[in-house]
């Protein structure tokens, strides 16, 4: 089934991602951030906070935004 | 209560119509340019000077050298990633920025701060981030103002300060990486950018929060240790930045009083790194002084003769001249 990931690690792009029925969003994030990281963002499924064992569903939106983004002078 | 959500409901109703309408224009394209070869070579050149550095220990040239690396590295995947979304996603439209979906980007934001402000007449919508205090030092709230009537364009936002710490040495720096209401984005750009083209709203404002909540000394305005002016390291005394010296041996910084020039090779330095000579009075850098061979004095190179002092070779020849004087006058 497809979801909207939207990485904002990186160019931060919305894209259209095929994932199993019954992946979590833990496994979700593992998958494309990696295990033991999950305290270096935030995630949000329909631009809401979600327990990490949460079901995705069909058409799903899934943010994950880095704690840590370096600005810089111009 | 209820009357009052509802009214809420249908202001952010009328803005969503009126940032719908804003981002239905034409959409900037998206520029497609491959990874640049020259990416490469300044990755080998990186990886040279770390393994120089690495084998004559020099640490902290190391660390740097890690963090040119890293950033490199962050260049060159926001490059590939852009192309691969050009070459892969362009016909297929990701994200919708209807009106329905608007509506709830804003309440989203809503959530995520704990309120949202709407402004029909400067046609803005706001959030406020909480107290950010980075490395200790309390920089208060940030107002991120999104300015509806420039979405499309290059910067449509300003960041506010409402309880403003500005840095000593310009008042227009509310923050490491704010200046005039202008955050520089740093790594957050290419997210900033995606996130308002597509009306990902909340993904823009929490981008911006994150920003303004990492501090990133190796490119900032103003340096968070010198936020409230740089202390001098001879008597203490804080400074403005502009008005301070770096000593040339150490890299301490003093104020213009402590910091001195050596009156042999010019340089500037800092009290621990000069001495002034023994016979002349001048003060001079380290490097430029000696002890004398006999009293262990420190002296310039004008004040020694052959590794002894002017006072020690005048002693000198007074008890020759005295060893002679004795001679002559012994008795026979």
């Amino acid at each position: 089934m497809k979801i909207l990931l939207i990485n904002a690690s990186g160019a931060g792009f919305a894209n259209h991602v095929v994932i199993e029925p019954g992946t979590t969003t833990e496994q979700l994030f593992n998958k494309h951030i990696g295990a033991g990281r999950e305290s270096q963002y935030l995630v949000r499924v329909n631009r809401m906070p979600v327990a990490r064992d949460q079901v995705l569903q069909e058409g799903d939106r899934v943010s994950i935004t880095p704690l840590r983004i370096e600005g810089a002078t111009a | 209560m209820k009357r009052e959500a509802k009214r809420i409901r249908k202001r952010q109703a009328k803005m969503a119509t009126l940032i719908a309408a804003r981002l239905g224009r034409d959409p900037a394209p998206i520029a497609v340019d491959l990874p640049d070869r020259d990416f490469f070579s300044d990755l080998e050149r990186l990886r040279r000077r770390f393994k120089r550095a690495e084998a004559l220990g020099y640490r902290h040239a190391n660390e740097r050298l890690v963090r040119e690396q890293v950033a490199l590295l962050k260049q060159l995947r926001d490059q590939v990633d852009r192309c691969l979304y050009a070459r892969e996603g362009s016909n297929e439209q990701t994200v919708h920025c209807d009106r329905k979906q608007i509506i709830a980007e804003l309440a989203a934001i809503e959530t995520e701060f704990g309120g949202i402000e709407i402004d029909f007449r400067s046609q803005t919508v706001s959030a406020v981030t909480p107290e950010i205090e980075l490395d200790g030092v309390c920089l208060g709230r940030f107002r991120i103002c999104l300015e509806v009537r420039y979405l499309g364009e290059s910067r449509p936002y300003r960041v506010i300060a409402l309880d403003p710490e500005c840095s000593r040495d310009c008042d227009e720096t509310t923050h490491p990486h704010v200046q005039s209401e202008a955050l520089c984005e740093g790594e957050g750009a290419e997210p900033i950018k995606y996130a308002l083209r597509e009306g990902r709203l909340s993904d823009f404002f929490t981008i911006v929060r994150q920003v303004l909540q990492t501090y990133n000394p190796d490119s900032a305005y103003t340096q968070l240790s010198d936020w409230f002016g740089v202390e001098c390291h001879d008597c203490g005394s804080t400074v403005d930045r502009d008005d301070c010296n770096s000593c040339d041996r150490c890299d301490a910084k003093t104020c213009e009083d402590c910091s001195a020039s050596c009156a042999d090779c010019d340089r500037t330095v800092c009290g621990n790194c000069s001495e002034s000579c023994e016979s002349c009075g001048l003060r001079f850098c380290d490097a430029c002084l000696s002890e004398c061979r006999e009293c262990g004095e420190t002296n310039c190179d004008d004040c020694l003769t052959k590794g002894i002092c002017d006072d020690c070779t005048e002693s000198a020849s007074e008890e020759t001249e005295a060893e002679k004087t004795s001679a002559q006058v012994a008795p026979v």
